[in-house]
């Protein structure tokens, strides 16, 4: 489990993240949700040590990240990390070089699936493709827990689509996924759980399901509160 | 230490082709200017040519002569501007432009210094990879020179005497094993303090660079407080040098602590 337990975030005079705590189960997919600049991605930085933190602590199964780095996390952000001028599949072979996790059968199932060339350059890639490689990046490692930073931003439908239909495929099953999305209404029927984040500060934390059947309200109408009134 | 091998040499093909170039092009543009030089020391040896005349005293050349000119230093200086420039591209980089590849870095799962020492160890390499052409480039350089310029005018000179400590070639690379050591010391010292400001700058941005800077000025101190003491207290000679590499030495440790300690738990991408 990934246990964030209040953790303070400061960049120079400004908060960003305020006593934010909240966990990430394995099986289960998180979603943090909220607005442009309210702190999500500064969340996932500091859950894969990206970021440092002014307060509170971050355990993962157990053992804080202070202490040891945990190399069951793998982390796919919201933009292409690999250099411009690398072919994919040189990018699959420093995955393969350094992490001890990687797993090349996965890789080449995922590569199948999502229909990309391997040869082709980083840098030549358009923004949905670019989406999908740093899927099958992070995807292709034999991590306990995947965290993804706004994976439908700026692609095009038939992306978005390769791309929803993986939270229900094997390829995520058993794994803790965290994502970050403010484009809530391509995933939330896929969700189990959903953290609404509002200016630094969690808001509201709750399991759709149990949302559903009891309040009777969706996760949309959860943000309308929030950001509505 | 798998990984450290690894990630030098996944550094060092990252530059190979613009290292390539560069010493593509030092050795054509020296091999030119020396064959150029010489053949123009030829040409004045042969149109004042009169039989019996002793030559050596007014037209005499030295390989040295035509190594000093700019068309052999220029390449050298822009090789040396190239690897100052590397320094600081080597970690800025990986930050700046389209992608960040600084998360992929930072996410390997093995200690970040070995980022570090990968990144200095290619450094150093591609340094001693200029010099060692360089004095690999002698034999090949001076058979140009010997090849066209008239014997009645050419002083023959070994390499030792090539790299004489009065020259450029000999500041960069000392005959005596003493000066290498002690100039390329104080360099890998120097390097070491600024890789950590970078990454203290690359941690703390603003603040970082006050930090960096603050840094500096601790090590200069550090550095020539070595040679004052030396003074001061008229240490003999082998005193001095002892209290210079651990004033060193010093720098060194310090310099790698702070970078271990910032680059493990303070740099943010």
């Amino acid at each position: 489990m990934i246990d964030v337990k209040g953790i303070s975030k400061k960049y120079l005079f400004k908060k960003v993240l305020k006593d934010v705590s909240f966990t990430v189960k394995k099986g289960e997919i998180t979603c943090l949700i909220g607005v442009n600049g309210t702190g999500k991605s500064t969340t996932l930085k500091t859950i894969t040590n990206l970021t440092p933190f002014n307060n509170g602590d971050i355990l993962i199964d157990g053992i804080s990240i202070k202490k040891k780095r945990s190399d069951n996390i793998s982390f796919v952000p919201d933009h292409m990390t690999m250099p411009a001028n690398m072919k994919i599949r040189q990018a699959f072979q420093f995955m393969k070089d350094f992490y001890p996790r990687w797993n090349e059968e996965r890789a080449a199932e995922l590569v199948d699936y999502m229909n990309i060339d391997v040869n082709q350059k980083i840098g030549a890639l358009s923004k949905g493709n670019a989406a999908k490689v740093s899927l099958i990046l992070g995807l292709s490692l034999n991590t306990d827990y995947v965290l993804l930073d706004e994976p439908f931003s700026g692609i095009d439908l038939f992306a978005k689509e390769k791309i929803r239909n993986l939270f229900s495929s094997h390829f995520i099953e058993g794994r803790g996924i965290l994502l970050t999305t403010h484009e809530i209404e391509e995933v939330e029927h896929l969700l189990d759980r959903v953290v609404i984040l509002n200016d630094g500060v969690i808001v509201k934390d709750f399991y759709t399901e149990q949302m559903r059947m009891e309040e009777g309200k969706s996760v949309i109408d959860q943000l309308r509160e929030v950001y509505q009134g | 230490m798998k990984n450290y091998f690894k990630l030098v040499d996944f550094e060092m093909k990252r530059f190979w082709k613009i290292y390539a170039a560069l010493i593509g092009l030092l050795i054509t543009a020296q091999s030119i200017t020396v064959a150029v030089l010489s053949n123009s020391y030829k040409n004045r040896f042969e149109e004042s040519y009169m039989p019996g005349m002793n030559y050596v005293d007014d037209y005499s050349v030295r390989f040295s002569n035509v190594t000093m000119s700019d068309g052999f230093m220029v390449p050298i200086v822009l090789i040396i501007s190239a690897l100052v420039f590397y320094i600081f591209f080597t970690w800025y980089r990986e930050w700046l432009g389209k992608n960040t590849f600084a998360y992929q870095l930072l996410l390997l799962p093995f200690n970040r210094m070995t980022i570090y020492f990968a990144k200095l160890t290619s450094l150093l390499l591609y340094i001693f990879g200029c010099l060692v052409i360089q004095i690999a480039m002698y034999p090949l350089l001076n058979t140009i020179f010997t090849s066209i310029v008239p014997q009645e005018i050419r002083i023959d000179q070994s390499l030792l005497l090539w790299l004489s400590p009065d020259s450029l070639l000999g500041v960069l690379i000392p005959s005596n094993s003493v000066d290498f050591f002690t100039s390329y010391g104080v360099g890998i010292v120097a390097v070491s303090v600024i890789f950590t400001v970078i990454i203290l700058e690359r941690s703390f941005r603003l603040k970082g660079v006050g930090l960096g800077i603050a840094f500096i000025a601790f090590c200069i101190f550090l550095f020539v407080e070595s040679f004052i003491i030396g003074e001061n207290y008229l240490l003999y000679i082998q005193e001095r040098v002892i209290l210079q590499i651990v004033s060193l030495v010093m720098i060194t440790v310090l310099s790698f602590m702070i970078s271990y300690y910032i680059i493990n738990k303070k740099i943010s991408v």
